[in-house]
């Protein structure tokens, strides 16, 4: 099966060489503790071995994303790539574009290797009720699967939550948590398993994901 | 029978008309996404020039080639089914017809 790397190549090593393909991955966590870049160095990632991406972002836009690229070397070649191989689309849900049609979006991404959408919480916002959700949440997912090779879903949490509450877990291929860890009283970023679909993996072993000015670094388990 | 658009108001901005409706859910249904690549004509003068035609069970509307090209639409690019409404502005009825998908929110990658 062939495999989509991270960007970090620790975190491929305990995932069998990264993301399986069109599989879609929750990347869930606290704000803060890093999920953003996380997606856009999968993407670099992707765009350095000649594949395309494409940043859904219904957060942030385009202007504060390049800036947040910029404070971090390994985050600033993807102006390089930018709308040649990476695109960040900003899609303003509800206002231009309606639920039906940005579920329905994905259908037309089968040029795309790789996926990031910022973030899921949205869509639930947009949605009539829980079912309504569940119903465009699995419409996203099976479109991604069906036509992207992998893909990221964030997923804004609250602290010690996997999701919502509402199922993201279920509807996704893989979970990677981000949280933070207090340890000596100072606060650690860190990376967690919890599902992998056509992976072996240790499940629930906290790693440590240091994001500085140079990059984004995962270092081995450190916290059991 | 579904309502139709009613006209809100029309301003003059520079050498431009700018016409507001307000329009259906049913009407939106053919609009939303895009704001280009529609063909609304005033069916009043239209009906020497319209060719109504059947396929399958049902009957469809045809623009003959001439008001194509005096209008500059490609044929190339026309579907061979758009969707189309007539709307009623003021007692008079318009023929619309969304002449290309809208590709809002679609990857386009340079030089694809």
């Amino acid at each position: 099966m062939k495999r989509y790397t991270t960007g970090l190549s620790n975190l491929d090593k305990l995932i069998g060489g990264g993301l399986p393909e069109h599989t879609v991955t929750l990347l869930s966590g606290n704000a803060g503790t890093g999920k953003t870049l996380f997606a856009l160095n999968f993407l670099l990632a992707g765009a350095k071995k000649g594949e395309k991406g494409v940043f859904v972002s219904l957060n942030e836009g385009k202007g504060d994303l390049l800036r947040a690229c910029d404070g971090i070397a390994q985050l600033k070649p993807i102006r390089k790539y930018l709308n040649k191989s990476i695109l960040i689309q900003e899609i303003d849900l509800e206002e231009v574009i309606d639920l039906e049609y940005f579920t329905k979006i994905f259908e037309k991404y089968s040029n795309v290797d790789r996926v990031a959408i910022d973030n899921v919480n949205k869509l639930l916002l947009f949605s009539n009720g829980d079912k309504d959700y569940r119903i465009n949440l699995s419409r996203v997912i099976k479109n991604l699967r069906a036509n992207v090779g992998s893909s990221l879903l964030l997923c804004e949490t609250l602290d010690h939550t996997l999701d919502t509450n509402r199922g993201e877990t279920y509807e996704a291929d893989g979970v990677i948590n981000l949280s933070f860890l207090e340890v000596e009283e100072k606060p650690s970023r860190t990376l967690e398993i919890t599902k992998m679909r056509y992976t072996p993996f240790d499940a629930y072993v906290q790693h440590e994901l240091s994001i500085s000015k140079k990059g984004l670094k995962l270092t081995k388990a450190k916290f059991i | 029978m579904y309502p139709m658009a009613k006209l809100k108001g029309i301003e003059l901005e520079d050498d431009h008309f700018l016409v507001s409706f307000r329009i259906s859910k049913r009407e939106y249904d053919l609009f939303k996404h895009g704001n280009k690549h529609f063909l609304l004509v005033p069916l009043s003068g239209m009906y020497n020039q319209l060719t109504i035609g059947t396929l399958g069970n049902s009957y469809r509307l045809m623009l003959p080639k001439k008001f194509l090209k005096e209008h500059g639409i490609a044929e190339d690019k026309l579907p061979k089914k758009a969707d189309a409404g007539v709307f009623s502005i003021g007692g008079e009825k318009y023929l619309t017809v969304r002449i290309s998908s809208s590709t809002l929110g679609e990857p386009q990658f340079e030089g694809e």
